[in-house]
């Protein structure tokens, strides 16, 4: 429950008291800038999920959601003070290594060189919290009640504890952000929860949901929460880009993650 | 400690001048009240003036005025708005007390010409600068949304002053924020002068009697906030007559009753208003289990203790209430209570002594899942202050005081029920004081100079009890050191100038200057996006400095044509320090202390304002018009570049008429224009982990839609007789239908996600209403 969620109460209300509110799709002139490079990237504890990290650069506004691929790049990925792992252009501007699994404490560092630019991010990665289930529950959403997905977790005593969660329907990734760290959680049963913002992704019966959860660092943390914060065009989002953890001329975020998913279906 | 020496020496020096002039004067006062004969009330801001001198007064807040003449016979002649003027002839050989009952100025007696108008805050004469006032009678014709008057929309059509919104009561004063006016009512402190977001002000305009706005030139006895003062004061109760009034509206109901306690001596006030909206949602299955209202109650009580003291008590308490079913409920509201006490030690000494409390708090359930949780915040504030008003010869008129505020604020409590996943957090509570110390003298050492001189000296000392913190760069705290309670954690100081100086040009024209320098110790943080009812006021603090701002106006005062008409221009330049503002990615309610949340930076705004008023006739109304600039530089926003602020409207243009047709019908219209808001759109977007993200290179360097608006109104005058009064009141607002944005956002197309679309979203179109008014 987080202060966008507030707001977008407040919002919804405003609009809901006016009555008479309209929207209409409008074109706006949007000044184009020069292309940023933006870094993707993850170590993961799964053997199905490996290492991966995209490069790309930022597109037009107006131009379609297709991503635009930065290829040619040398990644590699080092274990603490130990081995470098190269990661190969498997399609465009996707590098990967099936082979690095990652493994809990340790410290991996990033290194993207393309065209003379060197970016480079280190994360840590967490200790792995268990995803104990996934329940649906009815949640009341401004007159009418819709299906939610909760997944339960027991939050380890003692702070430092951050959560990154995705979810999917029917195999179609939600677009929000759920990012949590523990200060307020603390050793608690966390039962929050995943509450969609758009009404096209509502469940219905049958729907095949899949929850991914991801224990981060902070670092990680604060890119998630910043980025369900500010990048996500909403009139409640403070127009800003998320906390990057890379260095260089580029934005993005890179994660030495945990991997669990669960999957459920709307009864 | 920020206080300038020179400056500290220049203005005592000054003070110390003007006293000595005072010696070996032999000079007689006149002095008294002013009062409407019809109901007794005080009149504030009647002007007093001496046809065969230089000199004249106003009458101050409690309707008391003292002026002090060297031994001659005079004629006076008292005047105030909507009042029919009083010509008295005074051979002065002694003090004199003179009490003066205004009478109504009717329709009957001044034909069908609207005097009313002939009052206003900008005067030719005197030293005062900035100033706009607005009379509930004024405002009373001029349409607005939903036919529900309100004070602080109507001010929005002066010079200067910005509506925070489509629709909204909030205003920005001289490129400042919103926090940053200090709204007071019977003198207390209101924290949120909003009701439902904003659409409405707290102030019930049958409560009400007058309302000034500072934004400029501050008088020294207002500190404590950069960019405007808006003095709300209310309405006494009639002591002549018990008196009914009311009115049913499209919004709301409101009902007023005041009368005597005891002829002429003492009279009370109650006045409610209370919206109906869930009335007419509890008709609709869907949503009967939904809660939206607001009320307000103010009530008023004074008393004359014999020639010398009069008690006032008044009090304002109003809520917010909204909910839709379990889902969350909100509710936030102020209280204040005011208890003065007038004092006259002699015809030259006033005196008053104010003990004022105020309150803020708001609550916010939300149910998310079985997690039910509670976030509440509150701030609370008992004030002490004596203000002395002196008459000290013809030529000095000095008024000083001190105040003394003393703060608790409950920055965060979150609390969840037994089944929720939250640890409760109370934030520790926040204590300090505010004091300050002023004097000020009017100074007018012949016909066409006038000076004033003032000083304030405020302290805020930060106190102890709980956490206070040290925080890095990023943020992130690095050292928590706890303070027992009345501990002093940090004291500031600020010593804050407040000169004008008046000249005269002719009888019909005149310049002024003007420095002020004002300093803000409460904060109230709000995001980039605008207001909000949980918005969090914060202390100033170890980590939080006082906000200062430095302001220079110059301007130019003329009436022309015959005083048919009223020209006016001021030009400002504000500077203003330690400006706040969230940090990216700021978690505004989970966090250990909002002061890890902040930025803190700089600000500047300039601008010139113009106004051409038309005071006489049937048709009377103002042309407004402001160029401005307001802009910001925060550590940590804009690659610490100064960015447009929010309310940097380049233009802004306000035009209001009202024609009285006939003795039956009032027509009225205002028409607004402003450049488009300052917005940040982003200029490319990219994927990251299968999410559209978008990219933002620079803050409010893009322009939303310019906006503009067309309003009509009609008064219907049914009935008029000496006991009743009835009227209808039409308004249609935004007539031409103007779709002015109210948001834009950017989103994937709901049929193809892998586009972009950009949406706007406006709110009123067309809005229509009809209320009824009546009076016996």
């Amino acid at each position: 429950m987080k202060m966008k969620k507030i707001n977008s109460i407040i919002h919804i209300a405003i609009l809901v008291f006016s009555l008479s509110s309209c929207e209409k799709v409008i074109n706006l002139d949007i000044n184009a800038i020069d292309p940023v490079i933006v870094v993707d990237g993850q170590v993961t504890n799964s053997l199905t999920e490996g290492s991966i990290v995209k490069v790309s650069t930022t597109n037009k506004v107006n131009s379609d959601n297709t991503i635009v691929p930065l290829k040619g790049a040398t990644v590699t990925i080092q274990e603490d003070n130990g081995t470098i792992y190269s990661l190969p252009e498997v399609s465009n501007g996707v590098y990967r290594n099936p082979g690095l699994v990652g493994i809990s404490g340790k410290t991996y560092h990033l290194k993207v060189v393309s065209n003379g630019v060197t970016l480079t991010s280190s994360s840590t990665m967490p200790k792995m919290v268990n995803l104990d289930s996934l329940v649906v529950e009815d949640f009341p959403n401004f007159g009418k009640t819709i299906k939610v997905v909760t997944p339960f977790y027991n939050d380890p005593k003692g702070f430092g504890n951050n959560y990154n969660l995705i979810m999917f329907k029917n195999g179609r990734l939600i677009k929000d952000a759920f990012a949590y760290d523990d200060l307020f959680i603390d050793g608690k049963k966390v039962t929050f929860p995943l509450i969609y913002s758009r009404e096209a992704d509502e469940f219905k019966k049958g729907d095949n949901i899949e929850v991914v959860m991801n224990c981060v660092d902070y670092d990680n943390y604060k890119y998630w929460f910043s980025f369900s914060q500010s990048s996500t065009g909403s009139p409640q989002a403070v127009p800003d880009n998320p906390i990057s953890n890379i260095k260089g001329n580029a934005i993005g975020v890179f994660g030495a993650i945990t991997y669990q998913k669960r999957t459920i279906v709307i009864p | 400690m920020e206080i300038r020496k020179p400056m500290k020496a220049f203005l005592l020096l000054s003070l110390f001048s003007c006293a000595q002039k005072a010696i070996g004067q032999k000079n007689y006062t006149i002095s008294g009240s002013i009062k409407s004969k019809n109901t007794g009330e005080y009149i504030i801001g009647a002007s007093i003036k001496v046809l065969n001198s230089n000199y004249g007064a106003t009458s101050n807040e409690y309707g008391f005025y003292s002026i002090s003449l060297v031994p001659d016979t005079y004629k006076i002649v008292y005047n105030a708005l909507g009042k029919t003027p009083d010509t008295l002839s005074i051979n002065l050989e002694s003090n004199i007390e003179k009490n003066i009952s205004l009478l109504e100025a009717t329709n009957e007696l001044a034909g069908v010409t609207v005097s009313s108008s002939k009052y206003s805050g900008r005067s030719v004469t005197g030293s005062q600068v900035g100033i706009e006032k607005l009379s509930v009678q004024e405002a009373k014709n001029i349409p607005v949304i939903f036919g529900e008057k309100d004070l602080l929309k109507t001010i929005q059509l002066l010079p200067g002053v910005k509506a925070a919104g489509e629709g909204n009561s909030g205003i920005f004063v001289r490129g400042g924020s919103t926090d940053q006016n200090q709204i007071i009512l019977d003198e207390a402190n209101i924290y949120n002068a909003a009701h439902l977001f904003g659409f409405f002000s707290t102030f019930n305009s049958d409560a009400i009697k007058d309302i000034a706005v500072y934004k400029g030139g501050m008088p020294a006895q207002y500190g404590g906030r950069l960019s405007s003062v808006l003095d709300v004061r209310m309405n006494e109760g009639n002591n002549q007559n018990t008196s009914v009034s009311g009115s049913l509206g499209l919004i709301s109901t409101k009902l007023n009753i005041e009368g005597p306690i005891q002829k002429n001596k003492s009279s009370f006030l109650i006045s409610g208003r209370r919206t109906y909206a869930d009335v007419f949602l509890k008709l609709d299955e869907e949503f009967k289990n939904n809660q939206l209202y607001f009320y307000d109650l103010n009530a008023k009580l004074n008393y004359e203790l014999g020639k010398k003291n009069k008690l006032y008590l008044s009090g304002y308490f109003g809520k917010d209430v909204l909910g839709f079913n379990d889902q969350f409920k909100t509710n936030w509201g102020n209280g204040t209570g005011t208890l003065r006490w007038n004092h006259l030690f002699n015809s030259r000494l006033f005196l008053n002594t104010s003990v004022i409390f105020s309150n803020y708090n708001y609550e916010f359930k939300v149910k998310n899942g079985t997690n039910d949780i509670r976030i509440f915040s509150q701030i609370r504030d008992w004030n002490l202050k004596q203000d002395y008003q002196y008459s000290i010869n013809n030529q000095n008129n000095l008024r000083f005081g001190w105040s003394s505020i003393y703060h608790i604020i409950r920055p965060g409590e979150i609390t969840g029920n037994a089944t929720s996943s939250i640890n409760d957090k109370i934030q520790d509570k926040r204590y300090s004081f505010e004091n300050a110390i002023y004097a000020s003298n009017v100074f007018k050492p012949n016909k066409s100079v006038n000076i004033t001189l003032g000083a304030r000296l405020s302290a805020f000392n930060v106190m102890g009890g709980g956490n206070f913190f040290n925080i890095d760069e990023k943020g992130n705290i690095i050292d928590t050191i706890n303070y027992a309670k009345g501990a002093v954690v940090k004291t500031y100081c600020n010593l804050e100038p407040r000169v004008s100086i008046g000249y005269m040009l002719n009888a019909n024209r005149s310049i002024k200057a003007a420095y002020t320098r004002n300093a803000q110790y409460m904060h109230q943080i709000t995001n980039s996006n605008g207001s909000n009812p949980l918005d969090k006021w914060a202390s100033t603090s170890n980590i939080i400095k006082p906000q200062t701002s430095n302001q220079f106006s110059l301007g130019y005062y003329a009436n022309i044509l015959l005083n048919n008409y009223e020209f006016t221009a001021e030009a400002y330049y504000k500077e203003m320090e330690n400006v706040l503002d969230y940090r990216n990615g700021a978690d505004l309610f989970l966090n250990e202390t909002v002061e890890a949340q902040l930025l803190f930076g700089k600000g500047r705004a300039y601008g010139i304002e113009f106004m051409l008023k038309k005071k006489t006739g049937k048709l009377t109304g103002w042309i407004s018009y402001t160029l401005s600039k307001s802009e910001r530089k925060i550590n940590g926003i804009n690659n610490n570049a100064w960015y447009n602020a929010t309310q940097d409207r380049t233009h802004d243009i306000a035009i209001v008429g009202i024609y009285q047709l006939n003795k039956k019908w009032m027509l009225s219209g205002n028409f607004v224009f402003y450049t488009g808001s300052a917005v940040t759109f982003p200029t490319g977007k990219y994927q990251v982990n299968g999410q559209t993200a978008y990219y933002y290179n620079s803050r409010n360097a893009d322009r939303m839609p310019n906006y503009h608006r067309l309003d009509f109104g009609a008064t219907m005058q049914l009935k008029k007789t000496k006991k009743w009064s009835k009227e209808l009141v039409f308004s249609l607002y935004n007539v031409y239908g103007r779709e002015n944005a109210f948001t834009i956002n950017f989103r994937d197309n709901k049929d193809n996600p892998n586009l972009t679309e950009i949406v706007q979203t406006s709110l009123f179109r067309w809005v229509p209403s009809v209320s009824y008014n009546f009076k016996f």
